[in-house]
């Protein structure tokens, strides 16, 4: 066997590990405040791979940062994020990050996300009144119509992100407070998927499995004119 | 193989989608019915390998999309005029109370309300409006006050007698409500107890209007045109990872 079959597979498995974050981000295209993953792609150097041979791996999934499109909501607990960073909220002992505001007042009055996380402000979870009515405005500021201010949300980013699942991320390094968003209430930040590029993306990932297809075979042909040559 | 199933959750999502777009566009005549959305969030993520190191960002592959709530929109639908007496509609927020035969409490917006062989006001169901109302056989006419005090005129217009006051009440989580069909709801550890709301203030109630339902038909289509489209290319990874596979299967002619 030829070693350029290993580099010639590494593009397949790479491609084939790609589609799958294509799905996901595909399948996530009404799923509020997604974010689609992009995966980044990385050569080995010569004599890594097996037999010696340069392999293409896969270096990471960033999450991609593009805007996603507001739409208006009838719900005063909703909330939408235009720039950078996250809402965070508190989940047991840890804080997660989200770009997904469907908020609401649990029964105790306190301001939770869709899973029933408070949602954190710089002073901690917010805290309405019996029957209370709040605004929030651009900087995230929430005023109640009892208690008057509560708190500015916090909004936040890291550099290093993990997906948790349930519209929630992980900060794997330091988390930032963000200078540069604006909060949206009565309205829902969509997913960031973007369906012409998921499209474009698709056909080249086919195209590239194709074409590492041909190469194996290639491959396999000029193994199989040696073996014929070397017989005769 | 496991972007087929990656992509069949997202075509099982939008399917959700569009099941509830077609049950409030079937309710888009229902008297104070309150339209709902799925709600949807990303499903657990595996990781991979990589030989990116540990500053990178990591390998997280996602398994697709899952239903995570379908949320009702209590804002208020327009109100329509009536020529009945005993057709009540709430502007602002709160419900009717009522009460079952077994003295169940069970909340509604829907304010048509009759009377019943007793002359009791009761719903169109036959639930009993909290407040116990009776209304007499003979009246010159039914006035509603503002703060939710049914009174009837007298046949010999000397006066008018009270009849009681319908009562209001306010959730802190309505979202929370259970909903039972029928326009009710009941209450439930998620909405909190119910509150007495003070009419006049930022609730009113108005006599010989009935409140329409709030489904708004134009972003009910836009929702179906993002749903079909959303299906339509999840379809279409379906496909890709279908056409990989057999080109992986055909590398051995």
């Amino acid at each position: 066997m030829s070693r350029d079959v290993y580099t010639a597979m590494s593009g397949a498995q790479a491609t084939w590990k790609e589609l799958e974050v294509l799905a996901n981000n595909v399948a996530n295209s009404n799923t509020t405040g997604f974010r689609a993953g992009r995966v980044a792609f990385s050569v080995t150097g010569e004599g890594e791979g097996p037999l010696g041979a340069t392999t293409t791996t896969i270096d990471g999934v960033e999450l991609s940062k593009a805007q996603g499109t507001l739409k208006p909501s009838d719900d005063n607990g909703h909330l939408a994020l235009e720039g950078q960073g996250f809402f965070t909220v508190q989940a047991g002992d840890e804080t997660l990050l989200t770009r997904d505001g469907r908020f609401s007042v649990s029964a105790d009055g306190r301001l939770v996300d869709g899973a029933g996380n408070p949602v954190l402000s710089e002073g901690g979870p917010i805290q309405l009144e019996v029957g209370e009515d709040f605004v929030v405005d651009r900087d995230g500021l929430v005023r109640g119509s009892v208690s008057g201010e509560l708190g500015k949300l916090k909004v936040a980013f890291a550099e290093r992100l993990e997906a948790a699942g349930g519209n929630h991320y992980r900060a794997l390094s330091d988390l930032q407070t963000s200078n540069d968003y604006g909060v949206f209430q009565r309205y829902l930040e969509g997913s960031n998927t973007d369906p012409m590029r998921s499209m474009v993306e698709l056909v080249e990932a086919s195209r590239y499995f194709e074409a590492c297809q041909k190469a194996i075979q290639a491959s396999d042909e000029l193994d199989q004119r040696a073996n014929r040559s070397g017989g005769r | 193989m496991k972007a087929l199933y990656t992509a069949a959750t997202g075509m099982n999502a939008q399917q959700t989608r569009l099941d509830n777009i077609a049950n409030n566009l079937a309710n888009v005549n229902t008297t104070a019915y309150k339209k709902q959305s799925a709600a949807f969030e990303d499903l657990f993520y595996e990781e991979v390998e990589s030989n990116g190191g540990p500053e990178a960002q990591k390998v997280q592959v996602g398994g697709g999309v899952k239903l995570a709530s379908t949320n009702r929109d209590f804002s208020g639908g327009a109100l329509v005029k009536t020529s009945s007496a005993l057709d009540f509609a709430i502007e602002g927020e709160g419900f009717f109370a009522l009460e079952t035969v077994e003295g169940e409490a069970r909340y509604s917006r829907d304010g048509s309300f009759r009377t019943d062989s007793d002359g009791v006001l009761v719903n169109s169901q036959g639930l009993r409006v909290a407040g116990d109302i009776s209304v007499p056989e003979e009246h010159n006419g039914l006035v509603l006050k503002e703060d939710g005090t049914l009174a009837a005129l007298s046949i010999d217009g000397s006066g008018e007698e009270i009849l009681g006051q319908l009562e209001l009440v306010r959730f802190t989580n309505p979202g929370g409500l259970e909903a039972l069909g029928g326009n009710l709801y009941m209450q439930s550890e998620a909405s909190g107890d119910p509150q007495v709301l003070e009419l006049g203030t930022t609730t009113n109630v108005r006599q010989y209007y009935l409140e329409g339902s709030n489904v708004d038909i134009a972003s009910e289509l836009i929702g179906m045109i993002e749903a079909q489209r959303a299906y339509e290319l999840t379809s279409k990874v379906v496909q890709a990872a279908d056409e990989n596979l057999q080109t992986a299967v055909n590398l051995r002619r």
